[in-house]
């Protein structure tokens, strides 16, 4: 099919080719005497010819047509000349006039070549676009003018810096990951997530391609006289409807430097089934390979064998503490204002530090700053709205989005009187504001908030929110040198009020903020060497739990912890250097100071276990820094290209952890409680090393990759049996250090264009765990490794998505992997004419299998381009096959006796309809 | 707290999202652990106490082996010892008025078993009791997911310590309850009226640390279902408040964590819950149990039929009692399956009263008909 589409592209190009390889059309009629701005729309009206001019040049200019000519280079020559107004044609045989510049004179000759023959090169590329019309193509060849510089001030040969920003042209927002390529010079460059690019060119004509994913192509003849930079608009494709589904860089798969990098845009993750119908992020990122999660709805997930709490969530820059909503069954973040996420699991650039597992950076749309527009959509859960517009000026523009759930009524429809009166409800919202100061400044601001409530039947009430956000300013000292520099603040705080009994009614509280100042500088020193370094300054402040009474006849004594507060200050220095065209590589080194800040009360325990009957000493230091960690934490990578489609990275990177999640429970819960390194716990450190392969196949549109990886972690935390973490004075007695070593192999087929795509992605990884201390009381499993309680060892993931047409298209989904470890009863025994059960070793026994397949039905509304609204249709089904997946297996001792249960969430298939919007 | 958002999962997750379910699990072993497991307590209470040592049994079996001819002491700080008999097979008894439980002395269990190993734990402090300071008890619902709810009453115990000096409690009871046979039978008379007791099962421990004040307000007990016929005549509950040392209670908390819902997504992984008794040569040898030394009070409550609210209308557990006469001679075909009550003859004939089961005219079949010695008589 597209390979007789090709063929037409083609034939219809040379036919096009050849006509304005006809040099000069013949007019058809005579235009003698018309003012030249009817001439012109007389051209453009008749002849199809678009003539483009300064008013001013053409004020009193009256056509000269002499009777027997049809040239219309001869009417212009003539009716021009006389006034010093020049003129191109470009390949398409549009006029552009110049007024009397002298920037053409030198063209003639070489112009058209070049433009002949790029046309040319775009034929072969256009072959393996997804779509194209001759609409899309012959904007393709329009080639736009840009001219840096006085020409007379060019000294030939000299080499001249040219720099810019790409931005789409509709909505004003960056374009990431387009590559400009001067093809007479051979170099190249990418924008960054800025949109920004940079490279170094010998001073002259050059003809610039401007090529990315989803964006018509397009192409920049350039005179560069002298240094510049430039603001350049890119199209979106008008073929967005057909969707491309992973954003990356054609051939970005192979010769990037990232290994362990996934990159993923919101249209797949909206094309995903969802359960509920809420597009969800993380639950998207449970998909890609080396990300696992210990059951379905459950919170967290882990990346290569780290726990929950290693993993750095950042939204636009700013981390996030609790990313769920409603106990983990969706995520906290609404579908409609992310853009992509992108999710390191290794090689994490030296930027990057705080958690040792993988950095999850999520970024939000910016506004469109353009025209006011929005979106919206209902889901059984939600419902959800997202405007977005220019600020004045259109310098800048805002969006702002909420969600919130109406769960409330839907609880009420249950004719259980538990459940009516239970309530649960949750929103979130965002506002994002982007400004322009000037050329070399930009502004931008990211809030975000959400809030869980939660109560069951009885008088407690859970409350939990999320605060954030980030206020940043880009300046660019150069076109070589740009600075980002950046305030960001992170609040999450729960609270549970229990009135139950009223002499033990309470509020519990607890909250963490996080501070955060820094400078992150890219320089890019050559076309071979980008240098990154920057400092970061970190301050934690924990209010570990209080508790208070609550009611007048409360007997529940006030109690609060001592706050906790360190700050951590972090620089960096990293270079990405590509040593030729084959090999590139990025050494990065991260150095962090931790300090422990008192005055606060620290417990001294004397020899022997770390209990507390131990205790020596609680002394309250009233020094400014109670412990100290630091070091430094190295960071490698290598690409080698083997050729042109396939290469070789290896990477290396050590991560230190200084804010620790305690969760004794198997899920985390959103009374999990985040705690600082201090005299007892030491940092988490990790390290990992990966080796991958990479292969891009049909054109690069079929991106495939083999990871392996091994990565130890140090210092993990753990729990002795029983232990209580909530508004415990010793937590540390509590706590046990624990040693982890995670391997694996991770294998993904991607194909990003066409019909058909999807990806295919299969793990086989292991995670195992020892503890072994000093005492028994310290020691799990007799000090013998056990898995981790999400170690499942493979996994395969398919997310495959057909389009019928523009506007039906179904996904589906299917995810199988071992059942997570859980430890079984070894024994029964009697006391007091009670049964109990004994374990023993953790971790022995697995639940079953986990197999799951879920489609949904998309349809979009009319493809016609005016409208009031753009709406959409999505019919999805969650867990198809209606298996029992097991979701947890615990035993209860009721009247004397024990029983087993096992418990399935979704054990029956579970139809959702989701309508959304666009205005 | 975590047990709160664990319920909120179990119960509330699968029938908000629709189309959870949960089902009974039997699990697949190929390993048994055999581990020794003493059980036993020690109070200021004289009567007979109790030790039974047994070991751990498979998980579809229903009971360990008894460990017999194991020589049990109990030593008390001053060095003074009594020695248990063995009663039963694994169940040794100090009888009544063989020790004194001293409040504020520390005292020590001492176990020999037949292989000669010597299992000793470690010196527990027998604390002051405290107060009962009420027993009562509300009617309530207890809601049931795809079912109507539950009516019953609800017992409460109000215990305290106004010295301040208990903190951690723990409750058992011995609920007795008097009931009655659906038929009287001729030479059944001492079968009509009898009495069933049974155990405490549930761990129930509090903890008043938190508190201001030393007062475990309110801890619920016992729910008593109408469902069933505890409280069809009279029915009474003897409470005893145990004070327990820290290290006690926290074995009883973690004993309680390991056996509610252990292995669900929002409990901690289960761990082995070892007590205070350990192998005197090798001290890594599991050993299960507890040597629990507590000081005691008791408080005993009866709750009449006439007491409980008029709008609660408990079973008398004679619903499947079905009566049947017959008349004439044919009776021998009718037998099958019938208990005969009585014969007698009316206006000359022979008549017969049959009843559909044994335990409808004989109570003893599910209780004793000697009354407890503690007994009042409802008022009839």
């Amino acid at each position: 099919m597209s390979k007789r589409l090709l063929i037409i592209f083609q034939i219809a190009l040379l036919f096009f080719l050849s006509e304005v390889a006809g040099q000069d059309p013949c007019l058809e009629y005579n235009y003698d005497g018309l003012r030249f701005e009817a001439f012109a729309d007389s051209l453009n009206r008749a002849e199809n010819i678009q003539v483009s001019y300064l008013a001013r040049w053409v004020e009193d200019v009256v056509i000269d047509h002499p009777k027997g000519t049809c040239s219309l280079d001869a009417v212009l020559g003539r009716t021009l000349a006389p006034r010093g107004i020049r003129y191109i044609k470009d390949p398409s045989g549009n006029i552009i006039l110049t007024g009397n510049s002298e920037v053409v004179t030198a063209l003639p000759e070489s112009f058209y070549n070049v433009s002949t023959r790029e046309s040319a090169i775009v034929l072969e590329d256009e072959g393996t676009q997804p779509a194209g019309e001759s609409r899309v193509l012959s904007s393709t060849i329009a080639a736009k003018q840009v001219t840096i510089g006085n020409p007379a001030e060019r000294i030939p040969g000299k080499r001249a810096n040219f720099s810019g920003v790409i931005t789409e042209k509709e909505t004003g927002e960056p374009v990431i990951g387009a590559v400009v390529y001067a093809e007479s010079a051979e170099v190249g460059s990418i924008t960054d997530n800025n949109g920004y690019f940079v490279m170094t060119l010998p001073s002259g004509q050059h003809t610039i391609t401007l090529r990315c994913v989803g964006m018509e192509n397009q192409t920049i003849n350039l005179n560069l006289n002298e240094s510049g930079s430039t603001k350049i608009e890119m199209k979106e494709e008008i073929t967005a409807l057909r969707g491309v589904i992973v954003v990356a860089d054609k051939g970005k798969n192979v010769s990037g430097m990232q290994i362990g990098l996934n990159k993923i845009s919101v249209e797949l993750i909206k094309q995903i089934p969802a359960v509920m119908g809420e597009s969800d992020v993380l639950k998207t990122a449970i998909l890609l390979p080396g990300v696992q999660t210990v059951g379905e709805g459950a919170a967290g997930f882990n990346v290569r064998g780290g726990s929950t709490d290693q993993n750095l969530i950042l939204l636009n820059s700013a981390p996030v503490f609790n990313s769920s909503h409603f106990f983990g069954f969706f995520s906290a973040f609404n579908p409609d204002l992310v853009k992509e996420f992108e999710l390191y699991k290794s090689g994490i650039p030296a930027e990057f530090g705080g958690r040792i597992s993988s950095v999850f950076q999520i970024t939000t749309k910016s506004g469109n700053t353009k025209k006011l527009s929005g979106s919206g959509g209902i889901s059984p859960v939600t419902a959800r709205l997202m405007v977005e517009g220019p600020t004045v000026g259109e310098s800048g523009s805002f969006l702002i989005g909420a969600r919130s759930t109406f769960s409330d009524l839907l609880l009420k429809q249950f004719k259980v009187s538990t459940l009516q009166r239970s309530s649960a409800a949750f929103y979130d919202a965002n506002l994002i504001v982007s400004q322009s100061i000037n050329e070399n400044n930009d502004l931008a601001l990211s809030l975000y908030t959400s809030n869980d409530q939660f109560q069951l039947s009885s008088d407690t009430v859970y409350n939990y929110n999320n605060l954030n956000g980030t206020l940043e300013w880009k300046h660019d000292f150069s076109d070589k040198l740009i600075s980002e520099t950046k305030a960001i603040f992170s609040h999450y705080d729960y609270n549970v009020n229990s009135m139950d009994n009223e002499i033990n009614a309470f509020d519990l509280n607890y909250a963490i903020d996080y501070i955060e100042g820094r400078t992150d500088f890219r320089y890019f020193l050559s076309n071979v060497h980008t240098l990154k370094f920057g400092i970061s300054s970190s301050w934690y402040l924990l209010e570990p739990g209080s508790r208070y009474p609550v009611g007048e006849q409360s007997l529940v004594e006030p109690f609060q912890l001592e706050k906790e507060n360190a700050n951590e200050v972090a620089f960096y220095i990293s270079d990405e250097y590509n040593i030729n065209q084959r090999l590139s590589v990025y050494g990065g080194l991260r150095f962090s100071y931790y300090r422990y800040l008192g005055p606060k009360t620290v417990n001294y325990y004397s020899e022997g276990p770390r209990e507390p009957f131990n205790l020596i000493s609680s002394v309250y230091e009233t020094d400014r820094t109670i412990q100290r960690y630091a070091g430094p934490a190295a960071r490698f990578s290598l690409r080698y290209k083997v050729d042109n489609v396939s290469s070789l990275k290896l990477s290396y990177n050590r991560m230190r952890q200084y804010l620790h999640m305690l969760s004794n429970t198997t899920a985390i819960s959103p009374t999990d409680i985040w705690k600082l390194s201090d005299t007892h716990i030491r940092p988490q450190l990790g390290d990992q090393v990966a080796l991958g392969y990479y292969r891009d196949f049909n054109n690069n549109t079929i991106e495939t990759s083999a990871e392996i990886y091994y990565k130890h972690i140090q210092d993990m935390i753990e729990y002795k049996g029983g232990a209580s973490l909530i508004l415990n004075e010793m937590i540390e007695t509590d706590l046990i250090d624990g040693t982890g070593n995670a391997y694996g192999l991770e294998l993904l087929i991607k194909k990003k264009y066409g019909r058909l795509n999807g990806l295919i992605s299969y793990t086989y990884s292991r995670t195992l765990m020892k503890v072994v201390g000093e005492y028994a009381e310290e020691t799990i499993n007799r000090g013998n490794y056990y898995p981790a309680n999400y170690d499942k060892p493979n996994d395969l993931t398919a997310v495959i998505s057909y389009k019928f047409s523009r506007r039906f298209s179904v996904s589906s989904n299917i995810t199988y992997s071992t059942g997570r470890p859980i430890t079984l009863p070894v024994a029964k025994y009697k006391l007091r004419g009670s049964e109990y059960v004994h374990y023993s070793f953790r971790n022995e026994y697995r639940v079953p299998d986990y197999f799951r397949c879920d489609i949904s039905l998309n349809l979009e509304g009319n493809l016609r381009s005016k409208k009031l609204a753009h709406s959409s249709w999505s019919l999805s089904v969650y867990n198809v096959t209606g298996r029992n997946n097991v979701y947890s297996i615990y035993f209860v001792s009721r009247s004397g006796k024990i029983q087993g249960y096992k418990l399935s969430i979704f054990s029956e298939p579970i139809p959702t309809l989701t309508y959304s919007f666009r205005f | 707290m975590q047990r709160t958002i664990r319920h909120i999962i179990l119960f509330l997750a699968p029938v908000f999202l629709a189309g959870g379910c949960i089902e009974p699990y039997y699990p697949e072993l190929d390993r048994y652990e055999d581990v020794l497991v003493i059980d036993g307590t020690f109070t200021n209470i004289d009567e007979d106490r109790y030790v039974n040592i047994t070991r751990t049994y498979g998980y579809y079996d229903v009971k360990g082996t008894e460990e017999t001819g194991a020589v049990v002491m109990v030593r008390s700080e001053d060095g003074i010892t009594a020695t248990y008999t063995e009663k039963s097979p694994g169940t040794y008894v100090l009888p009544a008025g063989s020790m004194e439980g001293e409040i504020g002395k520390e005292y020590q269990l001492l176990i020999e078993t037949s292989d000669g190993s010597q299992y000793t734990s470690s010196y527990q402090a027998l604390k002051k009791p405290s107060g009962i300071d009420s027993v009562y008890y509300e009617k309530e619902e207890i809601m049931r997911i795809a079912d109507s709810p539950l009516n019953g009453l609800q017992v409460y115990v109000d215990g305290s310590d106004p010295e301040n000096e208990t903190h951690y409690y723990q409750w058992e009871f011995t609920e007795t309850w008097e009931f009655s046979v659906a038929f009287q039978k001729p030479g059944y008379d001492n079968k009509y009226t009898c009495w069933r007791s049974n155990d405490s099962k549930a761990i129930i421990i509090a903890s008043t640390t938190q508190l201001t004040e030393d007062v475990a307000y309110r801890q619920p007990l016992n729910f008593i279902s109408t469902e069933n016929p505890r409280l069809s005549r009279m029915y009474s509950m003897n409470v005893r408040q145990l004070s327990l040392p820290q290290e006690a209670y926290d074995f009883w908390r973690k004993l309680e964590l390991a056996n509610e819902h252990a292995g669900s997504l929002f409990d901690p992984p289960p761990t082995p819950v070892i007590g205070n008794i350990e192998n005197i040569e090798d001290p890594e040898e599991p050993v299960l149990g507890y040597f629990r030394v507590a000081g005691a009070s008791e408080k005993r409550i009866f709750i009449s039929r006439n007491e409980i609210p008029a709008d609660l209308s408990p079973a008398t557990g004679n619903e499947h009692c079905e009566y049947l006469e017959v008349v004439g001679e044919g009776i021998d075909e009718l037998q099958h399956g019938w208990y005969l009550i009585t014969r007698f003859t009316y206006m000359d004939l022979l008549w017969t009263a049959l009843s559909s089961h044994v335990d409808c005219y004989d109570c003893t079949q599910k209780g004793t008909n000697i009354k407890p010695e503690f007994w009042i008589d409802p008022d009839e």
